[in-house]
C-alpha cells in the first residue's frame, strides 16, 4: 500500500511518500510508521489520553474515505493519507 | 438554563476559531460547555448544521446560501474577514498582470485542472464564476474535500493551478515552489471569506443571546488581535494547530490583513452578489431567501464602531 504524509506530519516523517506491504487494523499500520519513523512522528499521530489512542486533529483518509473515528482492517492495496490540517477550507 | 454551545470550525487558520479553543475564553468567560467540530469544508458543516449537530460555526458565506435554499434555519450574525480566496501556480505561470487580462492569464490553463475544495465553497463558486465570465476550453476544476491534498497534486503536475484560502496558498509556496497569481481582491472583491453562523433558533431565547453576545466579543476582541498584533496572535494560534509555526501563520495572515467581526453593508451586499452566479451554476434550485441571510443586531451591540475591514 502507499502511505502519503501531507501537512504538518511530512517533516517529521522526512518524506511524503512510503511504500509499505501491510495488512491488518489501520490502528497496527499507524504503530508500524510510528516505530519506522521515530518518536517526532508518534507525538503528533498518536495521543495514549485520547479514546481513539489518535491525536484527534490527525485526519487520516483511507482510499479518501476519512476513517477518523474508525479502525478499518487493511487489505494492502489501500492509499492512506495522513495530515494536520492546515489548508482551510 | 443556558445551552452549551456546538461549534464548527475550519482548519483556517486566520479564523478565531484557534485563537478561542487555544485560550479555553468561551468557556471560562461565558461559563458554558463547547464542543468543537473540525471539518474539511463549509458545505460538509451545513450538513451537520442541518441534523444539529452544529449550532454555531465559521463558514464561508455561499454553502450557507445553499443551506438557506435546502431550507436549513442558518443566519449570520457576525463577520471575521473579507477576501480569503487567492490563487497561486507554479513559478513558469505569469501572473494576472503580467498575462495582461483575463483571457491570456486563463489561457496559461488550457487543458488543465484547477484544484480547489468542496463544490459549493466558497473557493468553488468563485473559480467557477471567473471562467464562467472568461471561457477557455478545457479548464477543469477539480474539488477536493481536503484542501490539505491540494498542494502535493499541484506539486506533482495533476494540476495546474490552485485556488484557496491563503494557508493553501502558503502551504503552496513552502512545499512545490508555488506563486499568487491572482491577489485575493483581484478575484472578488470584499468576498465574505467566513462569518460566524448560528442555527436559527439561537436567536430566539434570551439566554441564548447572552451566550452569543458573550461569543460575538470575544469574537472581535480576537479579530483585533490579529488585526493589530499578528505576532502575539501566532504564537496563541499556533498552540490550537499541531504542526503550524509561527512563521507560517504571520506570513498567512499577512496575504490578505483584514480581520474584523462586523457587518457593514460591503459585506452583506458581496453576499448577495453571489446568489446570481450561484444560481446560474446550479447550486441553488430556487430563489434563496436573501431577507433571512443576516441579523445584525448582536454584532451592532458588540461593534458599534466602523468596520475595520
Amino acid at each position: 500500500m502507499k502511505v502519503c504524509f501531507l501537512s504538518g506530519l511530512k517533516d517529521v516523517a522526512g518524506r511524503e511518500e512510503l511504500d509499505i506491504v501491510y495488512r491488518g487494523p489501520l490502528s497496527g499500520l499507524l504503530e508500524a510508521l510510528c516505530d519506522r519513523h521515530g518518536p517526532a512522528l508518534r507525538a503528533r499521530l498518536l495521543d495514549p489520553e485520547h479514546p481513539s489512542g489518535r491525536n484527534a486533529f490527525v485526519k487520516i483518509l483511507v482510499d479518501g474515505r476519512d476513517v477518523q473515528v474508525e479502525d478499518p482492517d487493511l487489505t494492502g492495496t489501500e492509499t492512506v493519507f495522513l495530515f494536520l490540517p492546515i489548508a482551510g477550507g | 438554563m443556558v445551552r452549551g454551545l456546538s461549534i464548527g470550525f475550519l482548519s483556517t487558520l486566520y479564523h478565531t476559531s484557534h485563537l478561542l479553543r487555544a485560550s479555553g475564553g468561551v468557556e471560562a468567560e461565558l461559563g458554558v460547555t463547547c464542543r468543537w467540530h473540525l471539518f474539511g469544508t463549509g458545505p460538509e458543516m451545513v450538513r451537520a448544521y442541518e441534523t444539529g449537530a452544529v449550532d454555531l460555526g465559521y463558514i464561508g458565506l455561499p454553502p450557507v446560501l445553499i443551506g438557506l435554499s435546502r431550507g436549513v434555519p442558518l443566519v449570520c450574525v457576525a463577520g471575521g474577514h473579507v477576501e480569503g480566496t487567492v490563487m497561486v501556480a507554479g513559478p513558469e505561470v505569469r501572473t494576472w498582470e503580467e498575462a495582461g487580462g483575463a483571457l491570456p492569464f486563463l489561457a496559461q490553463f488550457a487543458g488543465g485542472r484547477i484544484g480547489v475544495p468542496s463544490a459549493g465553497s466558497i473557493h468553488d463558486v468563485i473559480l467557477r464564476s471567473l471562467l464562467d465570465a472568461h471561457p477557455v476550453a478545457g479548464v477543469e476544476v477539480a474539488n477536493f474535500a481536503w484542501a490539505d491534498l491540494i498542494p502535493r497534486a499541484l506539486g506533482r503536475g495533476d494540476l495546474v493551478a490552485a485556488v484557496g484560502t491563503p494557508p493553501l496558498a502558503v502551504l503552496c509556496e513552502r512545499e512545490c515552489g508555488a506563486h499568487v497569481v491572482i491577489r485575493p481582491e483581484q478575484l472578488w472583491p470584499f468576498n465574505p471569506s467566513y462569518g460566524i453562523v448560528v442555527r436559527r433558533e439561537r436567536l430566539r431565547d434570551a439566554a441564548d443571546r447572552g451566550v452569543l453576545r458573550g461569543f460575538l466579543a470575544l469574537h472581535e476582541r480576537a479579530c483585533n488581535l490579529i488585526r493589530q498584533a499578528p505576532d502575539e496572535a501566532a504564537r496563541a494560534t499556533v498552540q490550537s494547530l499541531p504542526g503550524v509555526d509561527e512563521a507560517f501563520a504571520k506570513r498567512v495572515y499577512a496575504v490578505s490583513p483584514r480581520y474584523c467581526a462586523s457587518l457593514p453593508d460591503a459585506y452583506v451586499a458581496s453576499t448577495l452578489g453571489f446568489l446570481p452566479v450561484m444560481r446560474k451554476a446550479g447550486y441553488l434550485s430556487g430563489d434563496a431567501p436573501p431577507e433571512g441571510v443576516f441579523d445584525t443586531e448582536l454584532i451592532r451591540e458588540v461593534h458599534p464602531e466602523p468596520a475595520h475591514y
